[in-house]
């Protein structure tokens, strides 16, 4: 009797809790929120060796040159005098194709990922440079940035003929900064 | 005396009226439910080191190349790809709730088929406005849940519900904050947890 009161009673308390309504296909729709944070990260290497490719060096000097020990002739006819038996040609004069420095540009040596920001922008500062080095620069200088890296580059001069060259290693040391907003 | 004998049995008589009212079977019903789920990318997500908004990180080792022309080109972006986070997996709450009442013996499984629906900014993406999107690249089952209904200790149905893992590529995402996106769940009916021979569903609410 008791089982049979319970089992009524749970039958009409649940077929009147779940009254039956139209019914329709099973679709549902689910929002789906996802927060992503401000983020900006600048990727750098910190530790670059660079070595002149074969007759690199010697063309900086001179264009004509391809190889590290070149000669490059003056084909312009050269005409002096001869006075006590010597002559003097000039030909520091002549050589205007040889070159004092050079611009070292290393690309795709730093790069920027950023999430929330529209712009940013980068500089370069010396931090130590040998004092043949000159004229830091970078780039770009700003831009729009995205979760895709955006690669940029260091370039400076060197000024050929400082005595910085003459152990046969040259070092810069540069700061990257790079901020969003 | 004569009346306390009686009193009972008015009583038994009252109720198996009542009772017949409601000994009619109950009817079978499917209510299926959409659970609104909130996701947060942090930022150790999208890349290594975590902490701050603006950071820098050093790429390790010491690289060497050759001079030609004054350039030189490091290819950073190939050594970045093993740094950064462009794509992140993030597990869900339940998503989708079914309870199906007064089906006797039935053995059902639900199951669930998933499709970001963009509206007018494609399928299978999630965006903040019209140019910052993040590309769903897979929706997963993650765990799914059955759970016998009870009433009085009575079994009245079972309720099904499912999480999912999905996999978000944020390439194509510029904004922060919070991008909504619409999750479009097809149900089905199956004789198996993997979906059996997939019949239709028919939601009563």
């Amino acid at each position: 009797m008791n089982f049979l009161k319970k089992s009524v009673l749970v039958a009409g308390l649940a077929t009147g809790l779940f009254a039956t309504t139209s019914s329709h296909s099973a679709t549902l729709d689910v929002d789906v929120d996802v927060t992503i944070p401000d983020v900006l990260i600048l990727y750098a290497y910190t530790d670059i060796d660079l070595d002149f490719a074969a007759g690199e060096f010697a063309a900086l000097l001179d264009s004509s040159c391809t190889s590290e020990d070149c000669s490059s002739a003056i084909t312009a006819t050269e005409s002096g005098s001869i006075a006590s038996g010597a002559v003097d040609l000039g030909i520091s004069s002549d050589l205007s194709t040889t070159g004092t420095s050079a611009n070292i540009n290393i690309q795709n040596s730093w790069a920027v990922r950023a999430l929330g920001y529209g712009t940013f922008n980068a500089s370069v500062a010396d931090n130590g440079s040998e004092s043949a080095v000159s004229n830091l620069d970078i780039s770009p200088a700003s831009g729009t940035p995205s979760m895709s890296a955006t690669a940029g580059d260091v370039s400076f001069d060197v000024d050929l003929t400082s005595s910085d060259l003459d152990d046969g290693l040259l070092e810069a040391n540069y700061t990257i900064t790079v901020t969003g907003s | 005396m004569i009346s306390l004998r009686k009193k009972p049995g008015l009583m038994c008589s009252a109720f198996f009226v009542l009772s017949a009212a409601y000994l009619t079977p109950a009817e079978a019903r499917v209510d299926c439910y959409a659970l609104d789920e909130s996701l947060s990318v942090s930022r150790n997500d999208v890349a290594t080191g975590g902490g701050g908004a603006q950071k820098s990180f050093a790429i390790p080792g010491s690289q060497s190349s050759l001079i030609i022309n004054g350039n030189v080109d490091l290819n950073i972006e190939s050594d970045i790809a093993g740094f950064a986070h462009g794509i992140v997996t993030k597990q869900t709450e339940f998503v989708w709730q079914v309870d199906v009442y007064f089906e006797g013996n039935s053995n059902d499984f639900i199951t669930a088929d998933y499709q970001f629906n963009g509206l007018n900014l494609g399928d299978n993406r999630i965006c903040s406005s019209p140019t910052s999107c993040i590309d769903v690249t897979s929706v997963n089952r993650l765990n799914s849940q059955r759970q016998v209904l009870t009433f009085w200790g009575f079994r009245v149905g079972i309720r099904t519900r499912e999480s999912i893992q999905l996999t978000l590529d944020l390439t194509n995402a510029r904004d922060s904050g919070v991008y909504n996106g619409n999750l479009q769940v097809e149900l089905f009916r199956g004789s198996d947890p993997n979906g059996g021979d997939r019949r239709n569903l028919t939601c009563n609410n």
